[in-house]
Parts: C-alpha cells; structure tokens; sequence
C-alpha cells in the first residue's frame, strides 16, 4: 500500500471507528442523541466558542461608522481620492482605496440602551459588505457588536498616555503578544488563559475534565487553565496510536509502543512534558473513538460526503475568484459541533466547555480589501453554518442557546492607509454570536472620528494613524460571559489576595463590569 | 588517538586530545548538534579527525547543489514526465528534504535551517506559494551568507524578495499626506521584534534589563517603528534587461508586465522617487530631512544601526543555541557566545563554532542535565531517523539521468503526518516561539521554556507513532512513482535473531549508544513476540523467516524512535 492509499485508508477506519465497526450509523446517532436528551439534555449545557481571527483584524473595515461626520474621516483617511478632494484636490481615476465602497455596506440598526453607551445614538452603522448572514443574525437578534475592546489595565484617556508610569499592557502591537494578552492578560509566555480558567471554576459539573477545554488544530493559551488543559482536536479526524491493537502482528509490540511513548525512562524533565500530551491522547483514546460521531451525518455534514474538505457545507463562496472554496473556519467549527453532539456520551459528560477555532490571515499590511473580504466571507460563512447547525442538532434540539461564540483578535488595525493595506494598532471592534446574546445591538462606546492633521487625531479615541484606545476592555468581556457562563463573581474579581480570571476589573467602574450584552 | 568505543569513556582525555570525542556517546551529541542526524560514516570520520578538523571541513564544503538549480532541473524533469507540469511549492521541500538527508555539507544545510526559523519566510504566504522561485532565492541567499557576518546576512535577508513580500515593504512607498498615505510599518517592526534587537534591552547573558518599574526595558517604541518604516520604502524587484523597456511604475507596483523571471534570484533594487526623504529618526537615530532620495545611504545607517545594538549579540546568539543545542541555554553559555560574535564582528561561523563546542554541547549525553538539551522537532525527527540507517530511493541511484530528490513534500498534517513542513511556517513568528512555556508543566515550574512543545498535541503525538510506522512500511517521499526514500535495513536483519544484538544496533544508531534498560528490556521483550519460524528441511521457508526478521527489525527501530529517549535530544 502507498502512503497514500494508507492515508486514505486511515481516514476511513477513523470514519468506521467512530462508531465501532458494527454499529448502523443512524442507531448510534439516535441512541446517543436521546441519552443525551435525557440525561443532561440542553438544559444545562453551555459552551463558549472563541473564533480567534489571527494577524489583527482590520476592524474599521469590518464595523464601519456612515453617519456623515465619521463617514468622512474614515474615506479621507482610507481612500486616496477622498483624501484628494479635501485636500482641494482633484481625484484621479483608479487612485488606490482601502476604503469600502459606501453602497455595499450593510446597513444594521442600534437601540437606545442609554447608559454609557450614549454617545453612539448619534451614528448609523454599516457591516462589511461580506458579513450579509452575520448581518441576518444581528437583524434576528442573534448577533450583536462590542466596539471598540482592546486589552487594558485601567480605564484609560489619550491624556493618561503622556504620563510614562500610567499602567498599560506591555508589548502593544506585537502579534505574538497581543495575541497572548487578548487571551490570557500577559505577553508571551504565560501559562493559564481565561477560557481555561473559566473551566477550572466549573470543571466540577463536568464528568471529566479533559473535555472541559478544546482546542481545533491548535491549543493556544486561552485554553489553558492552573488545572484544565486544552485537548487538541484535528479537523482530519481521529486515529488510534500505532494500529488497530496488534502492531506487527504483536499485542504486545502495539502495547508496548505505546507504553514507551507515553512513559518516562528518567527524571528528564523535557520528556516527562512530552509524555504527559501522549498520556492524554491515549487517556481518551477509545471514549472520543466510540463517542465521536462521523463527519459526514446531518446537521454537520452531508451524508455520503467522502471527505470534510469535499463536503458541500463546509465551502464558502470565494469573493475574489467566485469559487465555491473549502472554508477552513468551517471546517473547525465542524468537529466542535461533533463534539457538543457528542457532550452526553459516556466518558465525556460536559455540562461546561470552552472552544477555541482559528482564521489566519488577518495581518493586512498589504491587499487589504481583496484578503480581508475574502476572511469576511470566510467568517460569515462559518458562524451562519455553526449556528444553523447548532439550530438543529440530533434530538431536534436547537443548542444556539447553549453555545455563545465570539470574536478576538490581536489587535485591531490602524485606520490609516499605508498605500493598499494597514498597520497594527490596539482596540478593535468584535462580534458575540448566539441565542443568549441580546443581539441586534451594540455595546461599549463606538470611537469619535474627527479631523486629524498629518497622522494626528483629535478624536479622544484614536491615536497616531488612527490606532484605536480601546474604551472597553478584554476584562469587561471576560466579566460580561463569565457570568453567563455561571462562572463564580469572585472567580471573575478575584477575592482574598487571588487575582480574578478578569485581573483587571476592579479598576472598573462596577456599572460598567458586566458589558450586558447576554441575557 | 581516541579511537571508536561503543561503551564507558576508555580514552584519557589529555590536552592533545581535548579535540576529540572520548567515545561514541560524545560524537553522536556533537553530530546531533551539527547535522540532520548522526550517520555512522559521520561518527566514525569525527573519531578520526576531532572536532576542530572537522568543522573546517564542513566550514569549507559547498552545498551539493543551489536551490535555484535543483528548482530548475525538476522543472524539466517535471515537464517530460507530464507536459504542462512545472516545478511548483513542493519541489522547494524536495529540496530541503534531499540536502538534509543526503548533502555531505551538513553544517551548513543545517545552519541555514536554523537561520531559516528566525529569519522566517514562508511558503505559506499565498504569493510565496505562487511563486516558489522565491523562497528558493531565499534559502540560496542565506547558503551564500551562512558563514559571512551577521551585518551582512541582515542585509542580504532585507533586500531578498522572499522577504520583501513576505513582510509587505516590496513596493512600500513614502507617506504622502495629499493622498493620507503613510509607510508600511510591517518590516521596521518585525526586523526589531524578531531580526535583531528584540522587545527588552538584554544583558550580554541574554537576560532582559530591569526597569524601574520592575518591568523589562523596552528596546523601542512605535515612534521608532514609524520613523523607521520611512527607511524602508522605495525598494522593488529587480528590473532586468528584459524588462528594460517597462516603465518604473509598473516595475515598482510588481505589475505583471513587469516579471524579470531573474528577479526571484536578485536583490531587490531601489526606486529612487519612492522613497521618503522627510526627517525621521529611529534608535536614536535622526535623518533630516534630505532634497534627493538616498536609499542605499538609509538602509545603510539603518542596517548599521540594528547590527551594532548592543542587543544583536545575545538575542541572536541565544536564539541559534536554542535551535542548534539546548532550550534553555545558562546565561553563561549564552554570554560566553554572544562575547565571541562581539569579538568576532558578527561572524556567524565563528558564533556557530562557539556553540557547538562549549563546554555546555559537549560532553556525553548520558551526563547531561534533567533540563538539558530540547525537543526534538518534527522535521529533525525524521531527518535523524533516516540517516540513522542505510536508506535508497530511485532519486539517489547514482549514474540515472533523474535530479538528485528523495521526493518528500508535505509533512505538515499532524493527524496523518509529521505536523511540520519545513519552510511552511504559519507566520514569521515561526512554527514555535523561543519563549514558549507549556501550560502546567514541569518546565513552566522550573522557569524553563520548552519551544518544540508548542506543536506537540494530542493529536501530533499520535500523529508522530503512526507517521514513523508508515515510513517504516511503506518509505516516504514520490519518486518515478516509488517511494521516495525507504530504509535498506539488511544490517539489521542479520542481528534480529538475537534481539539483544538488535536492540544494542538500536540504542546506538537512535540514542548514541546509551539507552536505558527499562527501554531495552520492554524493546526485547516485545521483539521476542513476533515468531520466526526455523528454517525448514527443505529450507524453503527463507522467505517467511525474513518477512519474521524484518518485522522484528520495524518494531524495534519503532520503538526506540517513539521513546522520549529519542524524542528528547540532551
């Protein structure tokens, strides 16, 4: 057999040994699926799902002010011409733009909620003309906007920024940092996340903990807890470690391979972390074997499809090519519904999990419109199949209830053009999907665009070029689904000397903790 | 002279003979350091000639071949066997795959590996993907550079045009306020962060300064990225004669009319009237503001400038001991290198030649600390694994009329294969970060950064056993529609009758001779499992015998290479 053959087969026997080989399809699925109606049923069931949007979204392309005022500050600031003609110029034909085109936006309303959120009743409100079934949840009341979020310690004016001790996040606009401070409030390096830490706080409701928290091909920091590790999910399915229980036609070579693998011969320390992932790999082995259901089984996929990256409802309409193109984002939040699918079996029992999906991409420097309205695409393609999934999942449960997904990201984008793209910046303005979030609104104070001079702006919230001070902060929103999470208040503050899962949100205004953006 | 010994250290080392390994042990670290993976030619040929002399050869050796030159013959070689196919992504992974495995200049393929995780371009840039041709000049340009001086490899990495589209300044132009255009700051902060300085002020031992505040220094601002993202505007592809008689514009924009097929292989060049000539001032740096544009002057003050920061020497030299030696080098070791690229202006050979043979690389494996040495990555994985044993593939038959090419492409998939493509990183942080701690491990309680386990999960351990199964049954690698390369492990085949003999082949070709015996008495008690039949009256039976053999020889080689004897290289 080839390698290939051998990787086809592979992906098959994962198929069949999903189930077990015996097992029809449909009775499995419906006797797991009324177990789990059963037994935990969606009553007691709710899962975050963090869809990390990588590089640093370009969020002034993707939540667009169009009241006047701010209308013209974006253009002058994004599109050549615009900035030609203010400068009482004359435009030129074919002059570069990374501004989007006003009539292809998306319109979306407000609400007037009052409160500190006031100041945004004075605008109007478009989405990027990609984000049209985003647009359809926001309209249905099932998606809503968080502007202008980014991490800080305190809150923070452009006044502060002058005093060189004023408390701010280190290493700003470094990707690999911010990155790593979005989701767990320090820069590289640190070791527990808040989505992992949520789960250390609710792990106790859950059968098992190695389920608690899950990572689709790749595991970052969010996910990792002082007690919950993230387990790592592949979208190319499941496999057993060195055969079907015989390697070489030995027992005891197939036990014994995985013995070495996953034992220590020494106090090495490398290789006792290297053993500990092999443990847990082989710890669930066999339950996420006979637990997981199949790819190609509706809600989540097409039956008979050969392959996740041939199935129909994992593409997405390329906007720059018009072809119909696997949607890598979809894709991930496939197994993550199989898993949620898969939460009532034996062995898993979750009434709590934390998700985490991954878009690359994002570091725009150059080619914005054409990259980023391809990953608008992408994103809106993959939460409308997510949520219209989750809307009908086995046992005719709709689960958009239980399952609240958001959006981060390492930054936000300057405003600014840096000829066809643009440069990292802090804040950024960020989605929360799902039946539990009051939606067809949007929270937090949306920035003022005013004039600016050479780079500078007067505008309270952005800074040179345009970079966004964020005027909420990761802490508000970790605050805000904690508490929808049931995550304890003093977990979320902290109390008696031990730092919070949100460290930050004491220097907060107790009004302005929770964002209200869950019901 | 130490001559070759397989166990115990029976050489006395006296001054004369500090230059030479005091057994197998000792040689096959060094090899593990200074290669893809110890072969027993190299481990003998180092006990003949010591350390010293054999890093002048290799120091002296050319790579067997260019990129550029492997790219172009399977070109052709791709055309003839199907009309219309060309050299595309894959064949510049052939590429990696067929040096590391095969070129006797290993040190230097190897550096240029390491190089090419800290100088990060990736074939998994969309324009890099489609015009691969680049990323080959790429690794061409860091070969030609690997033992010059680090001043100049920064500068032949900062005009590539690899890099140059990668991190978006191919093309940048100067601010222009009419339009409210301003620089791309893309480069100027990543050739900080990540080329050169770093984020902190460092001490010379690679541990950041103090502030004030608690706090590391910060060795720049965003006001420096902006002032310096001036400098680098200006610069485009090459423009050949044969694209002489297009204009500057479409030239500079990289417009298709203007594609000299030479300009992957080329420097890029400057285009004067894009480049900024307004004040700026970076690094305590301050350009006024100039009436012509001087682009080779800036690039010149600004490569100038990041070379001779004071942290260029402990940053990278820290760097290279993590991808050549240990994770967590002491500050010492760090400080001791990084005071030989002060001394020696930069000269990356001399900084190589510096790590290898500290008192810290050198040395038996079996002596070396509990937090010694790193995880080995996928790719050295396979690399060592293969050059272990004796391995053939039609592309290395010699007298053919094929390349040279062992045929391996895509290791990337971590469910279903090695979990790491060279030159695929997923951004220029690459596959893995220096600083990277895993979650509540016992290297995060020590303080101790484990790099390679960012892409150690769940799913890549298993990935890992099934992968090393599948090259053991079946080779790795396409070629004339064979396997590309497969082991020949006849050797081994003579000893697995005797499973004991098989297992001690093991322990010194994967792990240098010093395997545990909780290793090898699971390895030899699971050979003994598999039956092989005596040989009949008739003896017929010779074939089922070596079929018996065989297995017996793929377990064991399995087993050792799934051990975190070998995964961990001290």
């Amino acid at each position: 057999m080839s390698t290939n053959q051998r990787r086809s087969f592979l992906k098959q026997a994962t198929v069949l040994g999903a189930a077990g080989l015996t097992t029809p399809w449909a009775l499995n699925l419906a006797s797991m699926g009324v177990a789990s109606a059963q037994s935990s049923g969606a009553t007691d069931y709710k899962a975050l799902v963090c869809i990390f949007l990588a590089g640093g979204n370009d969020a002034h392309n993707t939540v667009i002010p169009t009241d006047e005022a701010s209308w013209y500050y974006y253009s002058v600031a994004r599109d050549s011409n615009a900035a030609i003609v203010a400068n009482g110029g004359t435009p030129i034909p074919g002059a570069l733009s990374i501004a989007l085109k006003r009539s292809e936006l998306l319109p979306i309303t407000i609400k007037d909620a009052g409160g500190f959120n006031a100041d945004r009743n004075f605008k109007s409100f478009a989405l990027h003309p990609q984000l049209k079934r985003i647009r359809d949840m926001y309209v249905d009341g099932k998606a809503a906007v968080i502007a202008n979020v980014g991490p800080l310690i305190t809150p923070t004016n452009k006044i502060d920024l002058f005093s060189l001790s004023f408390p701010v996040p280190t290493n700003l606009m470094s990707h690999n940092d911010q990155q790593s401070m979005w989701q767990s409030f320090a820069a590289e390096g640190a070791v527990a996340g808040w989505g992992g830490l949520m789960m250390d706080s609710l792990m106790s409701r859950n059968t098992v903990s190695t389920f608690s928290s899950i990572g689709i091909n790749s595991g970052p920091v969010w996910l990792s807890g002082k007690h919950v590790m993230p387990y790592q999910l592949s979208t190319s399915g499941l496999t057993r470690m060195a055969g079907e229980g015989s390697t070489y036609g030995s027992a005891a070579v197939y036990q014994a391979v995985r013995k070495i693998a996953s034992t220590p011969t020494s106090s090495d320390i490398l290789a006792q972390d290297y053993t500990k992932t092999v443990q847990r790999a082989l710890s669930v082995e066999s339950t996420l074997l006979s637990s997981l259901p199949a790819a190609a089984l509706a809600p989540w996929g097409t039956p008979g499809a050969a392959t996740s990256a041939a199935d129909p409802l994992l593409k997405y309409t390329d906007p720059n090519t018009g072809l119909s193109t696997l949607n890598p984002l979809a894709q991930q939040l496939q197994m993550v519904a199989r898993m949620i699918a898969a939460r009532g079996a034996t062995g898993i029992g979750a009434k709590r999990q934390v998700f985490m999906v991954n878009l690359s991409g994002f570091d725009t420097h150059d080619s914005l419109l054409v990259s980023h309205g391809d990953l608008m695409a992408r994103l809106d393609h993959g939460v409308a199949y997510f949520y219209d999934t989750l809307s009908k999942m086995p046992g005719s449960q709709d689960m958009r209830s239980n399952v609240t997904s958001f959006t981060a990201s390492d930054f936000g984008r300057a405003l600014n053009n840096n000829g066809d793209g643009t440069d990292h910046g802090w804040g950024g303005h960020h989605f929360v999907f799902g039946s539990s979030v009051k939606g067809g609104d949007m929270y937090g104070r949306f920035p003022d665009f005013s004039p600016f001079d050479q780079g500078t702006y007067f505008s309270a919230n952005l800074l040179t070029n345009g970079v966004l001070l964020p005027s909420q902060s990761v802490d508000q929103v970790v605050y805000t689904l904690g508490k929808w999470m049931d995550v304890p208040e003093s977990a979320l503050t902290g109390s008696g000397g031990t730092v919070g899962i949100a460290p930050n949100i004491g220097n907060f205004d107790v009004s302005t903790r929770n964002l209200g953006f869950m019901t | 002279m130490c001559t070759l010994l397989l166990s115990g250290s029976g050489c006395v080392v006296g001054e004369a003979e500090a230059d030479f390994p005091n057994n197998r042990s000792e040689a096959w670290r060094f090899l593990n350091h200074a290669t893809f993976g110890p072969t027993e030619a190299d481990v003998a040929h180092l006990n003949t000639v010591g350390y010293t002399a054999w890093l002048d050869e290799q120091f002296a050796m050319a790579p067997e071949t260019t990129y550029r030159s492997f790219m172009e013959r399977r070109d052709a070689e791709l055309k003839v066997d199907e009309p219309g196919n060309k050299s595309r992504f894959d064949q510049v992974v052939e590429g990696f795959y067929t040096g590391a495995l095969s070129d006797p200049a290993q040190l230097r393929q190897r550096v240029v590996f390491a190089l090419s995780e800290i100088f990060v371009v990736s074939l998994y840039n969309t324009e890099l993907n489609t015009r691969p041709t680049l990323v080959a000049g790429y690794i061409d340009t860091l070969n030609a550079n690997v033992w010059s001086d680090y001043r100049t490899l920064l500068e032949a990495v900062t005009k590539s045009p690899a890099m140059g589209v990668y991190l978006t300044f191919r093309g940048n132009q100067k601010e222009d306020s009419a339009i409210g255009r301003i620089p791309d700051e893309n480069y100027a902060r990543e050739v900080m962060q990540l080329f050169s300085i770093g984020l902190h002020e460092l001490n010379m031992d690679g541990t950041p300064v103090m502030g004030p505040n608690g706090q590391p220094k910060v060795s720049y601002t965003s006001e420096d990225v902006q002032g310096l993202a001036k400098i680098f505007t200006g610069w485009s592809f090459y423009r050949g004669p044969s694209v002489a008689s297009q204009t500057e514009e479409a030239c500079f924009t990289g417009n298709i009319t203007c594609l000299d097929p030479e300009a992957a292989y080329q420097p890029m060049v400057p285009y004067p009237s894009y480049h900024s000539t307004s004040a700026t001032s970076f690094l305590k740096v301050s350009l006024p503001a100039r009436s012509s544009s001087t682009l080779q002057a800036d690039l010149k003050i600004a490569l100038d400038t990041l070379a001779s920061h004071k942290n260029v020497a402990p940053f990278f030299s820290r760097q290279l001991i993590q991808r050549l030696v240990t994770s967590n080098p002491s500050p010492a070791y760090v400080s001791r290198v990084a005071q030989k690229f002060v001394a020696t202006n930069g000269s990356i050979k001399e900084v190589v030649k510096a790590i290898l043979m500290d008192e810290e690389a050198l040395g038996s494996p079996y002596h070396a600390m509990d937090s010694d040495g790193k995880l080995r990555e996928p790719v050295l994985r396979l690399t060592a694994l293969l050059r272990a044993f004796t391995f053939d593939g039609p592309g290395l038959k010699t007298g053919t009329q094929r390349v040279k090419n062992v045929g391996i492409t895509s290791t990337g998939d971590a469910s279903l294969s090695f979990g790491q493509t060279p030159w695929n990183s997923p951004s220029v942080f690459n596959f893995f970060r220096p600083g990277y701690v895993p979650p509540q491990s016992k290297s995060a309680s020590l303080g101790m950064v484990l790099p390679e386990m960012q892409i150690a999960s769940e799913i890549s351990v298993t990935g890992y056993v099934n992968s090393v199964l599948s090259v053991l049954n079946n080779g790795i690698g396409k070629v004339s529609n064979q396997a590309g390369v497969r082991l020949v492990l006849t050797d081994q085949r003579l000893l697995a009758n005797t499973p004991d003999d098989l297992v001690s082949d093991m322990s010194n070709r994967l792990l240098g001779g010093i395997m545990s015996q909780a290793l090898r008495k699971d390895i030899t008690a699971a050979v003994l499992t598999i039956p092989v039949p005596a040989l009949n009256e008739s003896g017929t039976n010779t074939a089922d015998i070596n079929t018996a053999l065989d297995k017996r020889v793929n377990a064991a080689i399995l087993m050792t290479a799934v051990s975190p004897e070998f995964l961990i290289q001290k």
